[in-house]
């Protein structure tokens, strides 16, 4: 049984954030698939649950007049699958959210709370990271844009003291060639044991521009810079390839628990780099 | 601790209740409704004992709040039994035909997936490949799964 609290559901982002300054101990709830479950195990508690279900704007995804793509923070993980914009635009984010829980978890589940429910290796902000993806954040100070990657820097969000809503994720730029490659205990319906996502571009051949994402770092998903800067400006190749995987092991940051040691996750950040750059190598 | 009125529609007939908000639309049917068909197992996702189909989408009602279920339309095992004519769903006919299942506590919520696999995926013949990927929110600790797939196929592909 969930403990009691008191149930609010604003209709605009602007009385979201204000339930939130008036409230100590609140959380905002989205799918609710990260944060019931939390909150059941004991991990979390809120005396007030602030749901973002009901404001409207959350709800869309977008071509802007600028040629970006807007999804709405409550776009669920079935949704993504379901878009044929998100499909042309990012297919990787539809095979991510292929291997993204349960077929029922992502009839509920969302981009929003994926990002900002704190899970270290969450499938679709690793992703995102790969791919630069930008959040909009209303916060007590108005609305804001920035990185993912700056977004998750910051704290984690589960236990946040200062307002953040994201209202919606936007990728821009050079659509490239991306790869997301996840390691789990079953074939399905698990939280990665070790995850790697990798976007590229090239011309004829050489990469002009590389980003490789990798969760459990520090408890999070992040660039994996050195072994960006080794793939750079070369041509992928099997040489290449183990030269870039061997460097991710090398470098990667992971953090150990009760599922895997930190060695172990250190070792299979290279191979799913090798996996993802051999994709890439496929594609293009 | 709040209290709300909602309205909502299980297996056809209408509802107005008020309903405490941290009770989950897992513990109203049980509860309130006195529909035990559908299980609670974890009541973390992981199971699946309690799928229903919300909107026409089946969920894990174990994570979805009861307000949250304000005007929608539910529909869980017992409605899928008497959707017609009072008899079992093909789908009911066939898991008791083949035998599968054994403790029969995992049953609802695998029925209720698989009448949502039947929608979801649209081309004939289904493989047994798609349902198996289709069911991984379906845990089931005795069948090994073979005869629940087996059941499914039948009544998919005829
Ligand atoms: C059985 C099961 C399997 C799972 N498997 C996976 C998996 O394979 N990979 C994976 O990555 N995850 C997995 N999850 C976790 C979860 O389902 C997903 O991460 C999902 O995308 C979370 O979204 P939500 O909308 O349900 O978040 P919620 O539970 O609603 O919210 C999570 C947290 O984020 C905050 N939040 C939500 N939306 C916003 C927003 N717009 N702005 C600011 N804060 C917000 C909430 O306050 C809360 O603290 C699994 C969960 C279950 C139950
Ligand atoms: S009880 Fe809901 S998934 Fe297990
Ligand atoms: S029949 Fe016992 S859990 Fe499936």
């Amino acid at each position: 049984m969930l403990r009691p609290f008191v149930y609010l559901a604003p209709h605009s982002l602007a009385e979201a954030v204000e339930m939130r300054r008036v409230h100590d101990n609140a959380n905002f709830l989205a799918g609710g698939t990260a944060l019931l479950v939390a909150m059941e195990r004991g991990q979390a508690s809120a005396e007030t649950i602030i749901d973002l279900k009901h404001i409207r704007q959350l709800r869309e995804i977008e071509l802007t007049a600028e040629g970006e793509l807007k999804i709405g923070a409550l776009i669920t993980l079935r949704e993504i699958i379901d878009s044929q914009l998100i499909r042309s635009y990012a297919p990787v984010l539809v095979q991510t959210a292929q291997l993204t829980a349960t077929p029922q978890v992502r009839n509920l589940g969302t981009i929003g709370g994926n990002i900002a429910s704190g899970l270290a290796a969450a499938d679709l902000a690793t992703a995102l990271i790969a791919l630069n993806a930008h959040v909009l954040v209303a916060t007590n100070s108005g609305e804001v844009r920035m990185p993912l990657n700056d977004f998750l820097g910051d704290t984690k969000v589960i236990s946040q003291q200062e307002t953040r809503i994201i209202s919606a994720v936007i990728l821009s730029g050079a659509r490239g060639h991306a790869s997301y490659q996840k390691l789990m205990v079953r074939n399905a319906a698990d939280v990665p044991l070790a995850n790697v996502a990798i976007w590229t571009q090239t011309d004829s051949g050489q990469v002009t521009a590389v980003r490789i994402a990798a969760g459990n770092c520090a408890g999070r998903p992040a660039r994996l810079m050195e072994a960006e800067s080794l793939l750079r400006g070369q041509i992928i190749t099997p040489e290449t390839i183990q030269r870039t995987a061997l460097t991710a092991t090398e470098t990667v940051q992971q953090t150990g628990d009760s599922r895997a040691s930190e060695a172990y996750r250190r070792r299979m950040v290279g191979v799913l780099t090798r996996r993802a750059l051999t994709q890439l190598l496929e594609l293009l | 601790m709040s209290n709300h009125p909602i309205t909502l529609t299980v297996n056809k007939s209408p509802y107005s209740l008020s309903v405490a908000a941290h009770h989950t639309l897992l513990d109203v049917l049980r509860d309130d409704l006195g529909l035990t068909g559908t299980n609670e197992g974890c009541r973390m996702g992981d199971c699946g004992a309690c799928t229903v189909h919300l909107n026409q989408l089946r969920v894990p009602s174990c994570l979805v709040l009861a307000v949250n279920a304000d005007g929608a339309d539910v529909q869980t095992i017992e409605g899928l039994a008497g959707e017609t004519t009072g008899e079992h769903h093909p789908l009911q006919e066939a898991f008791i035909n083949r035998g599968a299942l054994q403790c029969g506590f995992c049953t609802p919520g695998m029925i209720m997936s698989a009448a949502a696999i039947l929608d979801e995926i649209p081309e004939r013949p289904l493989s047994e490949a798609a349902i198996r990927e289709a069911l991984a929110g379906n845990l089931c600790r005795c069948t090994g799964y073979a005869k629940i797939i087996e059941a499914i196929l039948e009544v998919a592909n005829g």
